[in-house]
C-alpha cells in the first residue's frame, strides 16, 4: 500500500495504486464494461424462422427443378438432360456427326455468292447412336436468326427444316452468303415441349479470295496453242491460293489440253450462231494445288473414241455437254468431279467414276440429261461411302444401262428420271 | 442498516458531495465483488471498492434509492405486464452475474429496489462463484421458501439455483405466496412451474431461457 501510487482522474488525489474508489471527490476510478445479455430471439420464432426459411428452400428447389431450363453456354455444343437421357446437341457445317463447330473461317472468292448448310446433329451420350428422331419427338419449334447479319449483302438462312439429303442431321438450314457479306454468327434456339430451350451458336469470319479473270480481249486464247501458253503461263505466275478464271471464246479447240500444277476454272461462251465453245482433244486435268476446278458453259465433242476430260483435278461441271466419246467424263486417282445440268450423249461412258481417297464432295447430280449413251454412269469406284450420290432431276433417256453401280455405293435414283 | 450473525450493511454518506453508499461487512469471499467492480449494469448497484481482511469482506457500493420490492407487494400484488417487465429487468441483472461464474442464491423481495422504471438487484453476501467441481453446496445460503433444493445440500448450486428463486419471486408478485401453495394463473403460471421444478436440470437452462420464455 505505500509503493504505488495514482493520481484520482477526477480530483487529482494520490490514491493506492490498486484503489478503485476516490474517497476524497466519491467517484468510482476503476475501469467498468456494461455487460448485457446478448440478443435473444424467442425460439418459437426462431423455428418458425427457420421453417420457413426450409420452406422456402424446398420451395425454390422444387421450383428449379420443374422450371423450364435454359440450355445457353454460347457454343455449338450442348449436353441437354431429359427423364429419358442425355443428348449431344451440335451443331457443324460438314463432317463427323460428333464434331462440333462453333468458329469457322473461310474464303470465298471475290463477286461469288455461295451456300453451307448449319447442322444441327443430335446424339445419345451413352449409346452414341444418332438420336434424331426420338428428339425431334420432344421439340416443339426450332429457329434460327443472325446475332451478327453481317455486311452489305446480309447472309440468308433457308430456315430450319429435315433434310432428306443430309440423313444425319435432325435439322439443317442452308446458309447463303457471298464476298460482301463479312462475319456473321448465328443462333439456333430449340424450344422442346417441356419447356426448355435449348440455344447453340455458330460463328464464321469471312475472308475474301484473290480472284484473277482473263479475257480473249486481254490475252491471245483463239488456238489450243494460245490458251496452253496461257495455262502454263498462270501456273508459273499465279499462286494457287488466287483463283483463276480463264473465259474462253466461243471456238473450238482442236487438241488437247493439259490442265497440271494448278487448278482454274474455264468458262466457255456462246458465239452468235449459237456455237459454244469445244473442245475436240481430251482435256487432262491434273492439278492438285488451289481450289476445286469450275468448268462452265463448254463442250467436248469427240469422235467416239478417247476421253472427253481425263480428271485427277477435283472438278465441277455446269452446263457442259459431252458427246461422242469412249467415255465422257473420267474420274480418277483421288479426285472427284460433279456435274450439273451438263449432258452426256452418243458415249460409250457418259460419266465413269473410278476414283478412291478422301475428297468426296458435292453428292448432288442434278439436272443432267444422259442420253444415248451405252452406259449413262459406270461407278467402278466412289470416294467415301457414308452418303449416296443423288441424281435428282437428271433425267436418263434412251442409255443401254443407265447406272452400272458395280462398287456398290449407294445411289438415290427417286428424284431421277427414266425414259 | 442491518445486522446479522453474518455480517452488517451501513449506510454512509460522503461528508463533501453529501453522496450516500452502501458499506457492507461479511465473513465470505469477496470473489464476486470484485468481478463487480468491473462491470456496470442498470440492474445491479455499482460496487466501488472492494477490500478483504482476515476472512471479512468490506464492500462499498452505490446506494440505490428506492422501495425494495417486498415493501410494494405489502400493499398489493402486480399485475403480470408489471411482473414481466420486472423479472425481465433481473433476468438481465443475473446475466451479469451467472456470465461471470456466481450465483445470486438469495433472490427475494427485499433485495430487489424499484428505482424509477428500473428494479436492481442487491445484496451479493450469499453469492458464490460457480465451481463445478464441488458435488454440494458445503454452506446453506439464502432464504428459507426463495431458496432452491439444491442449496439444502443436495446438488451444488448453480445458476438455475436463481432461477427458481426468480420463479417463487415471480409467484409472489402475482399471488402473494409461494407456488407450493398458489400457483399463479396461465402463462406465467406454467412459467413458474417451469422455474420450480426440484430436478434442476428440468428448469430453464439460463436466464436467456426464461426471458424467452417470458
Amino acid at each position: 500500500m505505500d509503493g504505488m501510487r495514482k493520481a484520482c482522474p477526477y480530483c487529482g488525489a494520490s490514491l493506492p495504486e490498486e484503489a478503485a474508489f476516490c474517497p476524497y471527490c466519491a467517484r468510482s476510478v476503476s475501469q467498468r464494461r456494461e455487460i448485457l445479455p446478448r440478443r435473444w430471439m424467442p425460439v418459437r420464432a426462431l423455428r418458425a424462422v427457420l421453417l420457413l426459411l426450409l420452406a422456402l428452400a424446398a420451395g425454390l428447389t422444387l421450383w428449379h427443378c420443374t422450371r423450364p431450363k435454359v440450355y445457353d453456354n454460347g457454343t455449338a455444343e450442348i449436353v441437354y438432360t431429359d427423364k429419358d437421357g442425355r443428348y449431344q446437341l451440335l451443331l457443324n457445317f460438314f463432317g463427323d456427326r460428333f464434331q462440333p463447330m462453333t468458329d469457322y473461317a473461310e474464303k470465298v472468292e471475290e463477286g461469288t455468292t455461295s451456300n453451307k448448310p448449319s447442322r444441327l446433329l443430335v446424339n445419345h451420350v451413352d449409346s452414341g447412336v444418332n438420336a434424331k428422331e426420338a428428339f425431334r419427338r420432344k421439340v416443339e419449334d426450332v429457329t434460327v436468326e443472325f446475332l451478327r447479319p453481317g455486311g452489305p449483302e446480309p447472309w440468308q438462312s433457308s430456315g430450319p427444316a429435315i433434310s432428306d439429303y443430309d440423313q444425319e442431321a435432325a435439322y439443317r438450314t442452308i446458309l447463303t452468303y457471298t464476298d460482301r457479306s463479312g462475319d456473321m454468327e448465328l443462333r439456333w434456339t430449340i424450344r422442346m415441349k417441356n419447356g426448355d430451350i435449348i440455344r447453340l451458336y455458330q460463328r464464321m469470319e469471312l475472308g475474301v479470295i484473290p480472284t484473277r479473270h482473263f479475257y480473249p480481249e486481254d490475252m491471245p486464247m483463239e488456238t489450243l496453242e494460245d490458251l496452253q501458253a496461257l495455262v502454263d503461263t498462270v501456273n508459273e505466275t499465279i499462286p494457287a491460293n488466287v483463283i483463276v478464271y480463264l473465259h474462253l471464246p466461243a471456238v473450238t479447240y482442236e487438241g488437247s489440253l493439259a490442265l497440271a500444277e494448278r487448278s482454274m476454272n474455264l468458262v466457255g461462251s456462246e458465239g452468235p450462231d449459237g456455237t459454244r465453245t469445244t473442245f475436240t482433244g481430251t482435256l487432262q486435268a491434273t492439278a492438285r494445288r488451289g481450289y476445286i476446278c469450275q468448268f462452265k458453259g463448254l463442250d467436248f465433242a469427240g469422235d467416239g473414241e478417247g476421253v472427253g476430260v481425263s480428271a485427277a483435278a477435283r472438278i465441277n461441271f455446269r452446263d457442259c455437254r459431252f458427246a461422242g466419246w469412249r467415255t465422257g467424263v473420267l474420274c480418277y486417282g483421288q479426285s472427284w468431279v460433279n456435274a450439273k445440268d451438263c449432258t452426256f450423249e452418243d458415249n460409250t461412258v457418259g460419266f465413269h467414276f473410278n476414283a478412291t481417297g478422301e475428297n468426296a464432295n458435292d453428292h448432288m447430280y442434278s439436272g443432267n440429261l444422259f442420253l444415248r449413251n451405252s452406259t449413262a454412269v459406270l461407278l467402278e469406284n466412289v470416294p467415301g461411302n457414308e452418303q449416296a450420290l443423288y441424281f435428282e432431276g437428271t433425267r436418263f433417256s434412251r442409255n443401254g444401262t443407265d447406272i452400272d453401280d458395280r462398287c456398290g455405293h449407294e445411289t438415290d435414283i427417286s428424284q431421277a428420271i427414266f425414259e | 442498516m442491518k445486522q446479522s450473525e453474518r455480517g452488517s450493511v451501513r449506510l454512509l454518506s460522503h461528508k463533501q458531495t453529501r453522496q450516500r453508499f452502501i458499506l457492507r461487512r461479511f465473513t465470505g469471499s469477496p470473489e464476486v465483488y470484485q468481478r463487480l467492480l468491473g462491470c456496470s449494469c442498470r440492474y445491479l448497484p455499482q460496487t466501488l471498492e472492494v477490500v478483504e481482511r482476515d476472512g471479512e469482506t468490506v464492500v462499498l457500493e452505490e446506494f440505490i434509492e428506492g422501495d425494495t420490492l417486498r415493501f410494494l407487494l405489502e400493499g398489493a400484488l402486480l399485475s403480470v405486464k408489471e411482473t414481466r417487465a420486472i423479472v425481465r429487468q433481473l433476468c438481465q441483472a443475473l446475466w451479469v452475474l451467472h456470465s461471470m461464474a456466481a450465483v445470486h442464491r438469495d433472490i427475494k423481495p427485499e433485495n430487489v429496489i424499484i428505482r424509477g422504471t428500473d428494479a436492481v438487484l442487491i445484496d451479493f453476501d450469499a453469492a458464490r462463484l460457480h465451481k463445478p467441481a464441488h458435488e454440494a453446496d458445503t454452506t446453506i445460503l439464502g432464504t428459507t421458501g426463495f431458496a432452491a433444493p439444491e442449496q439444502y445440500g443436495l446438488s451444488q448450486s448453480d445458476v438455475r439455483t436463481d432461477i427458481y428463486a426468480l420463479g417463487v419471486l415471480m409467484n409472489v408478485m402475482l399471488t402473494g405466496e409461494h407456488p407450493s401453495k398458489r400457483l399463479a394463473d396461465g402463462r406465467m403460471g406454467r412459467i413458474v412451474e417451469h422455474c420450480t421444478r426440484v430436478n434442476p436440470a428440468k428448469r430453464y437452462e439460463d436466464v436467456l431461457h426464461l426471458m424467452e420464455a417470458l
